[in-house]
């Protein structure tokens, strides 16, 4: 029923005149390419005794040629409903010599392939448009000088509503030849994520590292002399505990306090390694005690359905942890809001305050660790904190429903 | 009074042994994990028992589960739970069904062993003694962040010792001002968040302020 409709509506389906200027527009783009390339041919002929013009020549022609593949790929968006994602070219690396980048450029397999799509389309959008002619001309045969026969008026009645499958045919054949050679390849594809898991996996281990030697600093820096510092006031006292014993009871209660200071210290150290309450009650509780250390009132809305799994929400636990860190030290805010949300497959985290803002992803502080840890796990982390403020910091991780 | 003590730490037993003995507090048994708390209170049907959060064999929540279930089947036995860690949700979930008997402080306040005992004292009596860090996070965490506003600095400190668990005079004292300025303040709290007016049982007092930060 629907493929007799779309026979018999042919002619006037606006998808194949879609599809006939698609044809034309190609066959113009193939020929003015042809035209570049006959032109650049002739100029590295005849000039061939100046020496890096035929490089120049070249690499010029295949920017044209990749210039096209964005004028290939809208056509085919705008005339067939097909977006092609284009296949990433060559870096403009700063470090190499123009000689280099050239060669990159011309070695690059997705340059290779976009070239092949300039030079293969021409006599295939050539030869759809020339059987196209031919049926559309056989609509007139009936009309033809002579006498009327019945193969003429059958030949007229297949021609009418065939050219418009013609067409179509052509501008399919177009479709797949950019789809195949300016898209994305499968290996180009795997490639890329190869590279960018690589990435990841190297930030992950390196904020590892970074979190390693801070919670070594930590305890070198901290807690250790504290506990000397004590040990060395409660010696002090033993020695003078039978000949001043006034001073040694001031030692005593010195040390006393000293030893709750430390014990808060490792308290907070501790909690600051991984919240026990986070893995017995997620989020929402673990942000408690997190909120209440910050000197700034802090908004608290967690809206979850359910938990994540524990390696998420540990993340999102630390971004949180390391904005309000950020909010209490940097910011001069005076109010912060945390917003934890899910929706779409993605866990939302959102901590805004309405500070001074500069808040920066310097290498090795931080809020790039906690970039790495996101990443890490296929997230995005982005960090909004102009001058003068405010500072929004979002995560979205996203989570298996 | 005769204590039961529930602490995976042989030292930290020992030590609050000691510092119960101070006090003519006699402890009964000194056990190691959940299950062990829970059949010594079964045989000894102790006044106190004093419980650690984090405690074999999983290491997690097992002491705040035992003394919901000590509450639940022996409401007579007085609970002190002591953590490394003090967490408002953790104290919900204690003050749940009510506060009578019932404490809940960072482990580390056993250095301040007046206080501790004070404390000790306190929930064996029949009152609440909830840690400042809690109500700290309570009020942090509070809904009722406009009404809060509305009080005075040195209100907010009243009231975040009537949520410790503290009496007025306790309240007085820590203050340094007299018993008529404190229950002034105290009505003054109690008009500004539209609560019922004070009832002079503490535990009472505890439970309407908790339940109101947690609404």
């Amino acid at each position: 029923m629907t493929i007799r409709r779309a026979i018999l509506l042919g002619p006037v389906s606006p998808r194949t005149w879609r599809s006939v200027i698609s044809l034309v527009a190609s066959l113009v783009t193939g020929a003015v390419f042809f035209v570049v390339l006959i032109i650049a041919l002739l100029i590295s002929g005849a000039l061939s005794w100046i020496v890096g013009l035929g490089m120049l020549v070249l690499s010029f022609t295949l920017r044209i040629a990749a210039r096209m593949a964005g004028l290939d790929r809208r056509r085919v968006r705008r005339f067939a409903g097909v977006s092609v994602d284009p296949a990433p070219l060559p870096d403009a690396v700063p470090e190499l010599s123009f000689r280099q980048r050239q060669k990159a450029w011309a070695q690059s397999p997705a340059v290779r392939r976009l070239v092949f799509y300039q030079l293969l389309r021409l006599p295939v959008t050539a030869a759809s448009l020339t059987a196209l002619g031919f049926t559309v001309a056989g609509v007139f045969a009936v009309f033809n000088r002579g006498e009327t026969s019945y193969i003429r008026f059958a030949l007229t009645l297949v021609c009418f509503f065939g050219w418009p499958l013609v067409a179509r045919l052509g501008a399919a054949i177009d479709v797949s030849l950019v789809r195949w050679l300016l898209g994305t390849s499968r290996s180009g594809q795997l490639s890329a994520e190869v590279q960018r898991l690589g990435e990841a996996r190297t930030l992950a281990v390196e904020s590892a590292e970074t979190e390693r030697r801070r919670i070594e600093r930590d305890l070198h820096d901290g807690l250790q002399p504290k506990l000397v510092s004590l040990a060395l006031e409660i010696g002090l006292a033993k020695a003078r505990f039978e000949r001043d014993p006034e001073a040694a009871k001031s030692l005593i209660y010195r040390a006393h306090d000293e030893a709750k200071t430390a014990i808060e210290d490792l308290r907070n150290l501790v909690r600051g390694i991984h919240p026990s309450v986070l893995d017995e009650r997620g989020l929402d509780a673990a942000l408690s005690a997190l909120i209440a250390s910050c000197p700034v009132p802090v908004h608290v809305e967690v809206t979850l359905s359910r938990r994540p799994d524990q390696t998420r929400e540990a993340v999102a636990y630390f971004v949180v942890a390391e904005a309000i860190t950020n909010v209490t030290k940097h910011s001069g805010a005076t109010r912060a809001s945390v917003i934890i949300n899910e929706g779409g497959g993605l866990l939302r985290v959102v901590v805004e305050d309405n500070g001074q803002g500069g808040a920066r992803t310097d290498p090795g502080g931080g809020l790039a660790g906690l970039g790495a840890r996101v990443t890490a796990i296929d997230g995005t982390f982005t960090v909004t904190s102009p001058p003068g403020g405010p500072t929004f910091i979002e995560a979205v991780i996203p989570c298996a429903p | 009074m005769r204590a039961v003590i529930a602490d995976d730490s042989v030292l930290l037993r020992e030590g609050i042994t000691r510092l119960l003995a101070e006090d003519d507090i006699e402890v009964v048994a000194g056990v190691g994990d959940a299950p062990a708390l829970l059949s010594a209170v079964e045989t000894h049907k102790p006044d106190l028992a004093v419980i650690d959060v984090r405690m074999p064999p999983g290491h997690r929540d097992e002491g705040l589960r035992a003394a919901i279930e000590i509450r639940r089947r022996w409401p007579g036995v007085a609970l002190l739970v002591l953590s490394q860690f003090v967490e408002e949700r953790y104290a919900t979930e204690l003050l749940a069904g009510d506060t009578e008997g019932i404490g809940y402080l960072l482990k580390d306040r056993v250095a301040d062993v007046a206080e501790f005992i004070e404390a000790v004292r306190r929930v064996a009596g029949g009152g609440t003694a909830l840690d400042p860090e809690v109500v700290r996070q309570l009020l942090a965490r509070s809904r009722r962040a406009d009404p809060l506003a509305r009080l005075t600095a040195r209100e907010r400190e009243v009231l975040a010792l009537m949520a410790e668990g503290r009496s007025n005079s306790a309240i007085a004292e820590t203050l340094v001002v007299s018993m008529g300025a404190v229950e002034k303040r105290v009505a003054n709290i109690f008009m500004k968040l539209d609560l019922p007016p004070d009832d002079e049982q503490h535990h009472r007092r505890v439970l309407a302020v908790v339940r109101y930060l947690n609404s």
